[in-house]
């Protein structure tokens, strides 16, 4: 019999794992390959974004991060399948290597099979019965040795087909990922939406132009000026709250509007009886900041904007143009052009006698015009308030007008603003008013009072500032009611020029600084440590000055901090100066005392002018005492008194003068004494108790003796005043260093104990000096 | 002002998805032929597993790369439309985003 091939009996179940090994391979490099194209699309997706803001490329985004989404997935799925197919490919090889063992003895057992068959016919011819039954024997042997290899084998065929079952589902799964990918139609749509040109970013400005010259076109070509008008100026007003921020809508608007309409808007208003002229108006007014600062968006801007800074002609509109640029913010430049040509040029022509219009009348009297409630009808003082909000703009509007284009200095047109409220119509007294506050702050913003330091100031705003003291040189007794509050401030912001300006030392007989109008150079050896005025104040001007604003106690209080600060600052440098000075050379505190002593003594001069009798003057002096005194002196800290209550010393400094320190602990026949009672003692004692507290800060050679009694345990710095008067112990260690201190000075160097005596003397030499 | 557009970067960007187009097409995503692969006597198993892989493959990717090419054709187009209107107001409009 022809023997079966072993291949024939035993073939190799499953797949060719040659081909299966390229199926892993395939899956693998494709998986590789979804994953860098995710990658890749994803950078795409972050360059969209911050090439392209806006609501559309969100959108836009969205969508490719939709398209991509299957990427990652469908990657891990292909490379899942891939492993599959290894892993069926490894179980391959080895059934097929176990198949291979099987058909080796299969096809040894078919050989002996074979031998068997020949054997038996051998037998069964010569009757070898015995060798017959043993050869069938031997046939059955292997026959069933052969049914095992056949269990064997078919364990191999599901052990394949089993590893093909879970490669095929690795495939099934990863195919079923391709399904549900979603690739689907709408997503082009939404791409095309979102892709829809009216989204794009650029096109929003021809958007906002357009939607803005709809609005000017409304109100423009609405030619009658009744309540509709109103009505319709009213929502175009809320359109200007929406979008005038918008430079786009804002210049487009006001360019279209044009230049008359874009001046007499406040005028319409007024008269279209709009109930709600004010908040309207502020709306445009704000807009028109944004469109003046951004003119060159459209080119329309530019008539506008010349009609402001060129009104000529006859024109009844300052006070309508005052009314636009007055809520919005505007380039400084600009805004001081259009101030002038407005209103401040003619108050430089009238001052000059020249032949102003008689339009400029409308500055000062604005009688029975429009108006809006709320909005100051004074033309002058609505233009002054339109540039005191930017130091810059204040400066460059007081300094460039003049009349025809003419050049004033700049002392000359700031006395013109001043004399011209002395013009003002007895009427209109209320107006005059607003008009002094109005111009007292424009002075302030350009003294730089407000945005800079006393001793620190520009050279812009000292120029203006001196140009302030020059002017009020030439005056004599002008009305300034209404500007107090402002010319304190200026006055406080250059202090250390008043005390620069009076004659100290070797400066004592110095006739300029004596009697001079005119802020003066620094006298060259006016250089206290630590200050640096930008020029002097002779004693005369600073005199007249403060006449404005010490008859206002508010006014007065402004000054007299910003005094008190600056003596503090000024003592504890001199006293540091004193402290490493050679003996002789240590007179700086002395110095300095004196200097802001006479001031203190000019004010309280001008003062007793300027309230009236000395009576009155002292009276005044007493009550504001007493008011100090019901603060109580724990509200004097013990040091750093400048940066709490610098005021306060200030005042007491200016009434009081040195009671001496014999006088804290003894009867005193000082009749200062008899208005204040038992609180004469302690407030003799405060302005040592400064002076001490100035050294100690300073670190004066024999202040680090001062009693720990009298320190405070965490600062180190000496007590409150009060807590020290409160403790009949606290008093005595002080009274003990005090004297210790007298008796004990230091090498080289003056006693604190008659440190505090000298400055307390100086000061109070400098304040009679002032004062007489 | 945010809606503006650096309209030279859109233009990149639609380059590099019409070159991540290209990329999909190219023979290395070929999943095509894979059924073949596989012995034909599996029958049931995993040769009709691979030729499902490799008819769904043939749907989709054709699909993907082809709206890849079509997104790349809308961005590019946002940008030149953005150049003409730029150029059509005299550069009145800043082109770039805030």
């Amino acid at each position: 019999m022809s023997r079966p091939d072993a291949a024939a009996a035993y073939p190799y179940p499953g797949d060719d794992p040659a081909s299966i090994g390229s199926v892993s391979e395939t899956l693998g490099i494709c998986s590789n390959e979804l994953t860098y194209l995710n990658q890749s699309l994803t950078k795409v997706q972050s360059g969209l974004s911050s090439a392209w803001v806006a609501d559309a490329a969100t959108k836009c985004n969205a969508d490719i991060a939709t398209l991509i989404k299957f990427l990652p997935t469908g990657a891990s799925k292909l490379a899942a399948a891939g492993k599959a197919a290894t892993t069926y490919q490894t179980t391959l090889v080895s059934v097929r290597r176990e198949v291979d063992g099987l058909r080796t003895q299969w096809t040894t057992l078919q050989n002996k099979l074979s031998a068997d068959a020949t054997n038996y016919t051998h037998e069964t011819e010569f009757n070898d019965t015995k060798g017959a039954a043993a050869t069938i024997q031997d046939e059955q042997r292997l026959q069933s040795t052969v049914s095992e290899l056949d269990l064997e084998y078919y364990a191999q065929v599901t052990k394949s087909n089993t590893a093909a079952e879970t490669c095929g589902a690795a495939l099934r799964a990863a195919s079923g990922e391709w399904t549900d990918s979603p690739t689907g139609e709408h997503q082009t749509q939404s791409l095309d939406d979102v892709l829809g040109l009216g989204k794009l970013g650029v096109l929003h400005d021809i958007e906002m132009h357009d939607l803005a010259v709809k609005y000017a076109d409304d109100l423009k070509n609405n030619h009658k000026l009744d309540s509709n008008w109103g009505k319709q100026a009213h929502q175009v007003a809320l359109a200007m709250a929406k979008y005038g921020n918008d430079p786009a809508f804002a210049a487009a608007f006001f360019a279209e509007l044009g230049p008359q309409m874009s001046q007499t808007l406040p005028t319409f208003l007024s008269e279209s009886g709009d109930p709600d002229a004010y908040a309207d108006i502020q709306a445009y007014s704000k807009a028109f900041g944004v469109a003046v600062t951004n003119a060159s968006m459209d080119p329309g801007m530019k008539p506008v904007m010349d009609a402001y800074t060129s009104a000529g002609g006859s024109d009844g509109s300052a006070w309508d143009r005052g009314v636009m640029t007055h809520f919005g913010t505007f380039p400084p430049a600009w805004i001081a052009q259009a101030a002038d040509a407005s209103a401040l040029n003619g108050i430089a022509g009238r001052q000059e006698g020249k032949d102003v219009p008689g339009w400029y009348e409308d500055m000062r009297n604005r009688m029975g015009g429009p108006e809006i409630p709320g909005i100051e009808n004074n033309v002058a003082a609505l233009w002054l308030s339109n540039v005191q909000g930017s130091p810059e703009a204040s400066r460059l509007a007081i300094e460039n007008m003049g009349w025809d284009g003419e050049h004033n200095a700049v002392s000359t047109n700031i006395k013109s603003i001043i004399d011209y409220a002395g013009q003002a119509d007895s009427r209109d007294l209320s107006n005059v008013s607003a008009y002094n506050q109005a111009y007292g702050k424009v002075f302030e913003a350009a003294s730089g009072a407000d945005n800079e330091i006393d001793g620190q100031h520009s050279a812009a705003a000292s120029t203006f500032a001196a140009g302030v003291f020059d002017a009020f040189g030439k005056e004599d007794h002008p009305y300034t009611t209404g500007a107090e509050a402002s010319l304190a401030k200026l006055g406080g912001s250059y202090v250390q020029e008043m005390a620069a300006g009076v004659p100290v030392g070797d400066n004592a007989s110095d006739t300029k600084l004596l009697s001079g109008e005119e802020v003066v150079p620094v006298p060259g050896d006016n250089g206290y440590p630590g200050q640096n005025p930008a020029f002097a104040i002779p004693k005369e001007l600073q005199s007249k000055f403060m006449a404005t604003f010490v008859g206002d106690p508010n006014a007065t209080t402004t000054f007299d901090n910003a005094a008190g600060s600056q003596y503090h600052d000024a003592l504890v440098a001199a006293a540091r100066a004193d402290g490493v000075a050679e003996p002789g050379q240590n007179e700086t505190m002395n110095h300095v005392a004196k200097a802001y002593g006479t001031v203190a003594g000019i004010e309280n001069h001008t003062t007793t002018e300027v309230v009236g009798e000395a009576d009155e003057a002292a009276k005044e002096a007493n009550e504001n005492l007493k008011s100090i005194l019901s603060l109580g002196l724990d509200a004097i800290p013990g040091e750093k008194i400048a940066e709490g209550v610098p005021g306060i010393v200030w005042d007491m400094s200016k009434h009081l003068g040195n009671m001496g320190l014999e006088s804290t602990f003894g009867e005193t026949d000082d009749p200062r004494f008899d208005a204040l009672g038992e609180k004469s003692h302690e407030i003799a004692l405060a302005q040592p108790y400064e002076t001490l507290s100035i050294l100690h800060e300073a670190g004066y050679p024999g202040t680090d003796q001062v009693p720990p009694s009298l320190l405070d345990p965490t600062t180190h710095e000496l007590l409150p005043m009060g807590k020290v008067l409160d403790d009949p112990q606290k008093v005595t260690a002080l009274q003990d260093y005090l004297n210790y201190t007298k008796n004990h000075p230091p090498a080289n160097h003056t006693s604190v104990y008659d440190k505090s005596s000298d400055v307390a003397g100086n000061y109070s030499g400098g304040y009679d000096g002032g004062n007489g | 002002m945010t809606y503006f557009v650096k309209h030279k970067e859109l233009e990149s960007a639609a380059q590099v998805l019409k070159d991540n187009t290209a990329y999909a097409d190219t023979t290395k995503f070929d999943l095509t032929g894979i059924s073949k692969i596989g012995a034909p006597a599996a029958g049931e198993g995993v040769g009709a597993e691979l030729a499902k892989l490799e008819t769904a493959w043939l749907e989709v990717l054709p699909k993907f790369t082809k709206e890849l090419n079509g997104l790349a054709a809308k961005v590019k187009a946002s940008a030149t439309v953005y150049v003409e209107v730029e150029e059509a107001v005299g550069g009145r409009f800043t082109p770039f985003a805030t």
